[in-house]
């Protein structure tokens, strides 16, 4: 989901969102928040939590609106530099508010907590939060396709990605397009968010490494396709836990980097080509 | 009547007037012995002139270290309020210590600047490491050069102390010693005396710190009999390790003791993992814990052992005081687990000072004389007796903990132990 989010609006909005782990942090910050508040029901909390979606969507539109838009009016490779400059200020302020305001600890709701059991099945034990992050991405990827591909919008969006300058000639509107992939980037960072405090944990200065992993699986998977994405990101895992698991999990690391290497040698344009 | 009237009076007057002086003497004495036994807090205010030992070091305010070692600064503050507060003087000089705290975001390459400008442009008399071996040994050289006293706090490992470095040393014992004084040596003593586990599994991650520790307590379970079925060690991963392989390979091995060495927020994140995918192991073992742990796992964490070098329950020197800076500075021992060190370290270097006026007065504050009190200390510290060996490391050790229904209990030894140990 991250990767996704973090691909859609290099390829649509043509910036680095370096940010783009951060709100994944303070996404999965503020699932935490609610799900451990005792003053609500757990439905209405599960409610608030889905709610964090569209937020997060809104809040994506005025940050493109308020802080990216100003820099696309610049040539494309100063655009570029300027958004990096610019996302990697705001992720710094955005760990420094956190860290001051909710304190450097990681935060993490377990399975058990939230009532989802562990499903055993013919003897293989699966982590039900781990299914229905899967279950959230196939829903969220099959929701994607059918928006790119249906809608006007999604159609724009990917006119804008394969020619920018022909699309504006054939009347797209390029800034509102921009906006639009940018709040849908933003909401998949929330999806990501949630979904991360409930696998695994979130903290306050780990937003940074997440952006650059994202950077390596899109890298990996292709930046031509929206499907290349998913499939860098499982390709990486897989081969990440595979090596552990096979070989030895010392060099797992280093596999992986070595398979990053070999795709790029062999398929320079990542795994899914346009 | 008359004459023996009066021998009454002369021999009552006699026995006043010597009781009297019993009493001034006794009085007189017992002022005069506390004035003769500490000479060195001064109580009235004298004019004397002030002499500021300045003391720096980083801590990471920000980053993966952060959740370990962020709020020492406010340990720092009260410590130094305190002790400047005792109007102490040393060699006829009122002594004052400044704790300068720089923030190294949990980066080795900005610790190494930093100490450069505290060695060099600060002119601190005395450093002291920020978290982790990993950054205490690119600090050596640092101390080495400049000359100044380097004490490692939750650093130590033992390349440090076979290289011939004389500026640094630390409280802990030396625990990469296989079968010795192993991080888990009183762990496993606790283990054997229960004799319960059969089988141990080792998952590490391959940093200084953490792998002396598991090096020493394979070696230490091999010793007491437990059969090692899983042994690795792991490059670390600060961004959200997944530890799907490890735990499936775990899952078939069975283990009854799971030990994690690697730091406690990535321990957190194994057992939460480990759960999610079915695997409870009868214990899990983590070497350390920190804030983020309890937090992390909840009603997951209990039962998990670790190890600590002090707990309230210990009544050596100035734990009162120790429990009062912590209250102090709004801080709780089971969250900020490694404190109790900086305690040690303060300790260290009050006891340095006051040696080393003794022994070099002519130059009772000069970092080499300093070190070279340092280098010689005994002393009783909050975590028991402390000698300083001639490698540069200590003698402190640490206790087994366990997390029972959410709270941190001291269960090994028995004379220290405030709970049973709770175990299948």
């Amino acid at each position: 989901m991250t990767s996704l989010g973090f691909s859609i609006v290099f390829r649509v909005v043509g910036i680095l969102n370096l940010a783009h782990g951060d709100l994944v942090m303070v996404s999965g910050l503020f699932a935490y928040l609610v799900f451990t508040s005792d003053l609500m029901p757990f439905t209405i909390r599960l409610l608030f939590v889905i709610l964090l979606i569209p937020l997060f969507a809104a809040f994506g539109l005025a940050f493109e609106r308020v802080l990216i838009r100003p820099l696309l009016r610049k040539p494309p490779n100063e655009a570029l530099l300027s958004s990096v400059l610019v996302t990697l200020g705001f992720s710094l302020v955005l760990q420094d508010v956190w860290a001051n305001s909710f304190g450097t600890l990681q935060k993490s709701i377990t399975s058990e907590s939230l009532g989802l059991p562990i499903i055993t099945v013919a003897g293989l034990t699966v982590a039900s939060s781990r299914l229905l992050a899967l279950l959230f991405i196939v829903i969220a990827s099959i929701l994607l396709f059918v928006f790119v591909r249906k809608s006007y919008v999604g159609k724009a969006m990917r006119a804008i990605s394969q020619d920018r300058e022909a699309a504006m000639f054939l009347g797209v509107n390029l800034p509102n397009t921009s906006m639009i992939t940018f709040g849908l980037g933003t909401s998949l960072a929330a999806v990501g968010g949630i979904l991360l405090v409930i696998i695994q944990s979130v903290a306050p200065f780990s937003g940074l490494p997440l952006t650059v992993k994202a950077l390596a699986v899109i890298v990996l998977g292709g930046t031509g396709s929206m499907i290349g994405p998913l499939i860098g990101g499982i390709a990486l895992g897989s081969a990440e836990t595979l090596s552990a698991f096979f070989i030895d999990p010392y060099w797992s690391p280093g596999i992986a980097v070595i398979i990053l290497v070999a795709v790029l040698l062999l398929r320079p344009t990542g795994l899914v080509r346009r | 009547m008359k004459a023996s009237s009066k021998r009454a009076v002369t021999t009552i007057a006699a026995a006043g007037i010597s009781i009297a002086l019993l009493v001034v003497g006794l009085v007189g004495g017992y002022y005069a012995a506390i004035a003769t036994t500490s000479p060195k807090i001064v109580e009235k205010t004298v004019e004397l002139p002030t002499q500021t030992i300045k003391i720096g070091m980083t801590i990471s305010k920000s980053g993966p270290f952060a959740p370990l070692d962020s709020d020492y600064d406010k340990f720092n503050k009260a410590w130094q309020d305190w002790i400047n507060g005792q109007n102490m003087v040393i060699a006829n000089k009122r002594v004052k210590f400044e704790v300068t705290s720089l923030d190294d975001s949990s980066d080795a390459a900005k610790a190494v600047q930093l100490y450069t400008r505290l060695a060099t442009q600060d002119k601190v008399d005395i450093l002291v490491s920020p978290y982790s071996a990993f950054f205490g040994l690119q600090l050596i050289p640092i101390a080495e050069q400049n000359q100044v006293p380097l004490i490692m706090a939750e650093a130590s490992t033992a390349t440090m102390w076979t290289a011939g470095n004389k500026w640094i040393m630390t409280s802990m014992v030396p625990y990469w010693e296989k079968g010795l004084n192993g991080w888990s040596a009183t762990y496993f003593d606790m283990l054997e005396k229960n004799n319960w586990p059969k089988t141990i599994a080792f998952v590490g991650w391959d940093i200084p710190w953490a792998g002396d520790d598991h090096k020493s307590s394979v070696a230490l379970a091999q010793k007491m009999g437990l059969q090692v079925i899983y042994d690795v060690l792991l490059q670390p991963n600060f961004a959200n390790p997944d530890f799907t392989a490890q735990i499936t390979a775990l899952k078939g091995l069975n283990p009854d003791i799971v030990y994690l060495s690697m730091f406690g927020p990535f321990s957190a994140q194994f057992i939460k993992q480990a759960n999610d995918q079915g695997f409870r192991p009868k214990e899990w073992h983590s070497i350390e814990f920190g804030a983020a742990f309890l937090p992390t796992l909840g009603s997951l964490a209990n039962g998990v052992t670790s190890e600590i070098f002090w707990t309230p329950n210990f009544s050596f020197y100035q734990t009162d005081i120790f429990k009062q800076l912590l209250n102090q500075a709004g801080m709780d021992w089971r969250v900020w687990q490694w404190v109790e060190l900086r305690m040690i370290i303060f300790q260290m270097i009050v006891q340095a000072v006051q040696d080393s006026a003794i022994r070099n007065p002519a130059d009772s504050f000069s970092k080499a004389s300093i070190n070279d009190a340092l280098h010689k200390l005994q002393m009783m510290t909050i975590s028991g007796p402390l000698i300083v060996q001639s490698p540069g490391y200590g003698t402190v050790g640490l206790v087994p903990i366990q997390i029972q229904n959410g709270n941190i209990v001291t269960i090994w030894p028995t004379n220290l132990a405030d709970a049973t140990y709770v175990h299948p």
